[in-house]
């Protein structure tokens, strides 16, 4: 268990400039004789003989005793002499992969990879081995192994490492002609690719990379995203300022540095990517396809506007034709039809012509007699008039037959022309009595209309009920309504006449239930303290204000009930509740028998009440 | 077979020796010998054709007591003069102490009526010794199968003080041992306790009391534990072992004998012996049961001896010895600059600690928070602990610096006699580096503060509060704070402090971006 503890907030009076005092020196510091036992004591001595620190000589250990099976799938490298003379001081300088044995890997070497490699390493050069083996003492090569593990090791420093890695190629080629331009750039893209954070990186392809990967090739790589940092150029480690203001000095500056360097390192990236774009024989070829095909789209388009052009004329002149055709079609019809008329009229004309002729040769039929003008006005008359209305079939008929009775006797014919002639009278006569006699029925029937039987109290109950049992929203409710006024609306004694004249129609009951209501809120308004003789009173003098004559209807003889005092309306209400109607379940009659008794008014007007009131509460509760 | 060789861990007392290695299975295993003892007896005895040892030669105690010796290790090296409690059968030799064995000649049919005189023949304890430790050997090595190279042997922490096991590793070379470590018995405790509970006990600071009560004498070290390195701060013994409650037994059942049959068996050597083995029986029986009874046949006089003793009665009668035992332990820590409270880990070894009254005084006698550890069996932890160290030692002797090691008894190393510690937000004092610490040292803690600089105050001192000990340093780190940052719930900065007596350097690592910095102060 590692202690946890909260450290205490800097002294208000320290030195912003300082990251260390020291006020006394350490004492207490004793020699004492350890137990030599214990592993712990055996790493102290271990540490001692080879200058570790706790962390070092624990990582060490630790691969020491790692038992890893050794299936060699990292190939051992020669081992230069150069290795030999390095210092470790001068760690900075050094190609750690080459240290570890996987300079042939390098970037591309796996965390695995440098962890055996390290592990290969630390078991062939451990001093002890060395020293075991006769060799020299100097352990410098194994403090540089530890330092490239140290790196390499972490992933973070590993890759400040690899971004200045002295192998890497900086070369960014210039423009090029098409033929060399894969030779030229594939090798400097690849080489690239290594620091993009997104990874896989497109490849550069060929000549017959379809375009649009070819285009996603230099989108990637114009907001190309690189991992590359330049720490590892620090110009001094951070660690160990005593003075905090120092410390801070080197941090700008190395930022700065730093900051430059990536800038650097970004600019050169997008010159690789313009050289290259420049110099790209598919973009090249991709720009002038672009050229050809905008070409081809506007003649297309262009052929395409023509034709349609023309679809549209020709579509115009067809659709003229066409109606020019119906035009004449119908001219011709017209034409047709106005001979036709005409001929018939020319044929009337004629006939009647003949006919006059015929009355004119046979002395205007008036036989042997001297035809005086007010006779020939008179028989010209009648025969125009026996002709007017005549159809041309008519008319021939009726010249055929004038001419045979002319031929066989003339006053038949004089006789069958005042026939025909009185006969065209009456019929006009006729037709003006019909009329009138419409005129007669129609004014009969509005008269019916309007005389119809006014509302009786116990319809104006009944419809009130009815609008009660079926509430507005109801499926046809007015018929509904007007069917129940009509079934139960009647007097008891009524006949069978006057019910079918009492029949209302839905229209009427619902102008009658507006009346009503009407009438009722009205007066409800006007004196609200005594609502309940009010409303009573508005449903007894609804009789009185219906329009026609109220004497003829049944309901008239009676009269209307009373005005409700207070008195009785309190004595009511005590009444109903001292004879309950659950008590008086199986003689319903007997109960209003003994209320109305107790208040001092006829059953019917008690029920009426009671109802009303039920009404009443009803209303006042919606 | 190959040449494979091995190490053994062996644990030499005065009584009894065990030996133990890890080459069977990975874990430490405790050889056990022909007889099937783990537990070996320190006995040698000459028969009249044989040579026994272990238990076969403590039987003969009662039977060939005069060809049977004991504690033979124990005067190796010695004079004389310097031997205390001498035995029967020592003589003096120009100075030099010898055991008189008398040696029958084969027995022979012809000769039967002849009395036969046994000849008497004188061997050193350096003789005797180094037979009986051939013969540990050879059965360690038909217990493991491998030749046996080297050895790590415990011996009393007094001893390595004093620089006082060169004839100890002489005998051992002797009896074919090619390398020997000699390594304290405290120490061999402690690593076989780090060793059974793995990093988390080992990567510690820690103060730990073992308590050794053996057949002989109890024995209390304090130990500091810098994460796996062992110091000794100081140590206690008092002649108080197993033997002294055996003889309460032994004077308690005399008395009733003699109470009941009128018998003294104060001269009666024989008699003696054979009550000291079944006392011995009893105490052990005394651990797990409430009571028991103790028989011997024809003890003396041809009576048989019946006695029940029970738990409280001898607990009562062992009272005083325990007491003895604890104020050996307060000796021990109040020779140290380490308190009471200060302690641990209590770590409770030896046959004899196996009595449950003294394991409950000696918890007792901490604070609740102390942690007695006994869960390895008393009698083994020793060798536990020397499998370990053998383990360590054969696979590193090619390299000089560890081979080295079975010269020195001892390594002085810089310790850090005050602890060093930093301020809390509260101004109390948390130390880093603990007193007894070894220098250089690595110490690891967090902090959570997030997004403020960080600011450390080193004071060394045992004060709680902090400006009660003495300001050595100061220093703020501001790396981590991001202009305009906001601070991240749980986010930690993991904190390395390396103290050499030179320099203080700090590594800090935020550990949610890996981003770290060092600095590095001369005090």
């Amino acid at each position: 268990m590692v202690l946890s503890i909260t450290l205490p907030s800097v002294p208000d009076d320290w030195d912003n400039d300082k990251s260390q005092v020291v006020l006394g020196k350490l004492e207490n510091v004793e020699e004492k004789n350890v137990q030599p036992v214990g592993e712990s004591l055996f790493g102290y001595i271990r540490r001692k003989k080879h200058k570790r620190t706790y962390s070092e000589d624990l990582q060490i250990e630790s691969v020491l005793k790692e038992t890893v099976e050794e299936n060699d799938n990292v190939e051992s490298e020669e081992e230069p002499d150069i290795l030999f003379t390095l210092d470790p001081k001068d760690w900075k300088e050094q190609d750690h992969y080459l240290v570890l044995g996987i300079s042939s890997l390098r970037y591309k070497a796996t965390e695995e990879q440098i962890k055996k490699a390290y592990r290969k390493k630390v078991l062939k050069h451990h001093p002890d081995k060395k020293a075991s083996s006769g060799n020299t003492n100097d352990d410098n090569f194994f403090k540089c192994i530890q330092k490239a593990w140290e790196i390499l090791g972490d992933p973070v420093r590993r890759r400040q490492f690899d971004s200045v890695d002295p192998t890497f190629d900086e070369y960014v080629p210039d423009k090029c002609d098409a033929e060399d331009f894969y030779d030229e750039f594939r090798v400097t893209f690849d080489n690239n690719a290594r620091f993009s954070n997104i990874q896989p990186v497109p490849s550069l392809g060929d000549e017959n990379t379809p375009r649009q990967e070819v285009e996603e090739f230099y989108r990637f790589w114009y907001n190309f995203d690189s991992w590359r940092s330049f720490e590892y150029k620090d110009e001094e480690e951070k660690e160990g300022f005593e003075n905090r203001y120092d410390k801070r000095y080197y941090d700008k500056k190395n930022k700065a540095a730093r900051a430059k360097l990536k800038k650097e390192d970004n600019q050169r990236i997008t010159r690789l990517v313009d050289n290259a774009s420049r110099s790209d024989p598919r973009l090249k070829k991709f720009k002038n396809d672009d050229k050809l095909a905008k070409e081809a789209k506007r003649k297309e388009k262009e052929e395409a506007r023509r034709l349609a052009e023309e679809e549209e004329r020709k579509k115009e002149e067809a659709k003229r034709l066409a109606d020019e055709k119906e035009k004449e079609k119908e001219r011709e019809l017209q034409n047709q039809e106005k001979k036709k008329r005409e001929q018939q009229k020319k044929l009337i004309k004629k006939e009647k012509k003949n006919v006059r002729n015929l009355l004119k040769d046979s002395n205007y039929v008036m036989g042997e007699k001297e035809a005086t003008i007010d006779d020939i006005d008179l028989q010209i008359t009648k025969i125009e008039r026996v002709m007017d209305n005549m159809s041309l079939e008519d008319l021939t008929d009726f010249s055929k037959q004038f001419e045979e009775k002319i031929k066989s006797n003339v006053s038949e014919a004089s006789n069958y022309l005042d026939e025909l002639y009185n006969a065209e009278v009456e019929k006009a006569k006729e037709k003006e009595r019909e009329m009138a006699s419409r005129e007669l029925k129609i004014k009969e029937e509005n008269k019916k209309k309007t005389k119809k039987l006014p509302w009786s109290v116990k319809e104006t109950a009944t419809l009130i009920n009815a609008i009660k049992l079926y509430p507005g929203g109801a499926t046809n409710r007015w018929e509904k309504i007007a069917a129940y006024v009509n079934d139960h609306g009647g007097e008891d004694d009524e006949d069978e006449r006057t019910r079918k004249k009492r029949m209302r129609r839905p229209e009427e009951v619902i102008k009658k239930a507006r009346e009503i209501q009407k009438i009722s809120s009205i007066e409800i308004k006007d004196a609200p303290t005594q609502r309940y003789d009010s409303s009573v009173s508005s449903i007894s003098s609804i009789p009185s204000s219906g329009k026609s004559s109220p004497a003829n209807t049944p309901t008239s003889a009676k009269a209307p009930p009373l005005p409700w005092t207070a008195e009785q309306q309190k004595l009511l209400e005590g009444a109903l509740r001292q004879y309950p109607a659950a008590k008086y379940k199986a003689n319903p009659a007997e109960r209003w028998e003994l209320i109305s008794k107790a208040v001092g008014r006829s059953k019917r007007d008690v029920k009426l009440r009671v109802k009303e009131l039920a009404e009443m509460i009803k209303r006042k509760k919606k | 077979m190959s040449k494979e060789t091995c190490w053994i861990g062996l644990s030499l007392g005065r009584d009894n020796a065990t030996l133990s290695t890890t080459s069977v299975t990975d874990n430490v295993d405790i050889i056990a010998n022909e007889d099937g003892d783990r537990l070996i007896p320190v006995c040698v005895s000459f028969g009249q054709q044989d040579f026994l040892i272990g238990t076969q030669a403590k039987n003969q105690l009662v039977f060939n007591s005069r060809n049977t010796i004991q504690q033979f290790i124990d005067i190796i090296g010695k004079n004389y003069d310097e031997i205390e409690n001498r035995d029967a059968k020592l003589d003096e030799n120009e100075g030099k102490p010898v055991y008189n064995i008398e040696i029958y000649p084969p027995y022979d049919e012809e000769n039967e009526e002849e009395e036969v005189e046994p000849e008497i023949k004188q061997f050193t304890p350096e003789e005797i010794s180094i037979r009986y430790l051939e013969n540990l050997k050879k059965s360690a090595e038909n217990f493991i199968g491998k030749e046996i190279e080297g050895c790590v042997v415990s011996v009393p922490i007094s001893k390595i003080q004093n620089d006082d096991t060169s004839a100890l590793k002489d005998i051992l070379h002797k009896a074919g041992f090619k390398y020997v470590q000699a390594i304290s018995e405290p120490a061999a405790a402690v690593l076989a306790y780090l060793d059974k509970n793995g990093e988390e006990d080992t990567l510690c600071d820690k103060n730990i009391v073992i308590a050794d009560l053996g057949g002989r004498s109890f024995k209390s070290c304090l130990v500091k534990n810098s994460y796996g390195i062992i110091t000794v701060l100081s140590q206690e013994e008092c002649p108080i072992g197993g033997k002294d409650f055996d003889d309460i037994l032994i004077n308690y059942f005399k008395n009733e004998f003699k109470k009941k049959n009128h018998i003294d068996i104060d001269d009666n050597k024989r008699a003696l012996t054979k009550l000291r083995l079944a006392s011995e029986k009893t105490k052990r029986t005394l651990s797990r049961t409430s009571s028991t009874t103790c028989s011997v046949d024809s003890l003396a006089e041809g009576m048989d001896m019946h006695c029940t003793i029970n738990k409280m009665r001898f607990d009562m009668l062992s009272n005083k010895l325990i007491n003895e035992c604890l104020n050996t332990i307060e000796d021990t820590i109040d020779n140290s600059n380490v308190d009471f409270e200060e302690i641990d880990e209590v770590i409770i070894i030896g046959g004899a600690s196996r009595m449950p009254k003294f394991q409950s005084k000696v918890e007792s006698l901490f604070e609740e928070y102390t942690k007695i550890k006994n869960d390895i069996e008393p009698d083994e932890a020793i060798a536990y602990g020397c499998a370990i160290q053998a383990k360590l030692l054969s696979e590193n002797i090619d390299k000089p610096e560890y081979k080295k090691l079975l010269e020195d008894n001892e390594i002085k190393l810089p310790h850090l006699t005050q602890s060093l510690g930093i301020e809390d937000t509260n101004g109390d004092f948390i130390p880093i580096v603990p007193k007894n610490t070894v220098l250089p040292a690595t110490r690891f803690i967090e902090v959570d503060n997030t997004n403020t600089p960080l600011y450390f105050a080193f004071y060394q001192g045992e004060s709680e509060v902090a400006s009660e000990n003495k300001l050595v340093s100061q220093v703020v780190i501001d790396d981590f704070v991001i202009e305009g940052g906001e601070p991240k719930e749980g986010e930690k900065i993991s904190i390395r402090i390396n103290l050499s007596p030179e320099n203080l350097v700090i590594n800090a690592q935020n550990k949610a971006t890996k981003q770290s910095t060092k600095i590095s102060i001369k005090i």
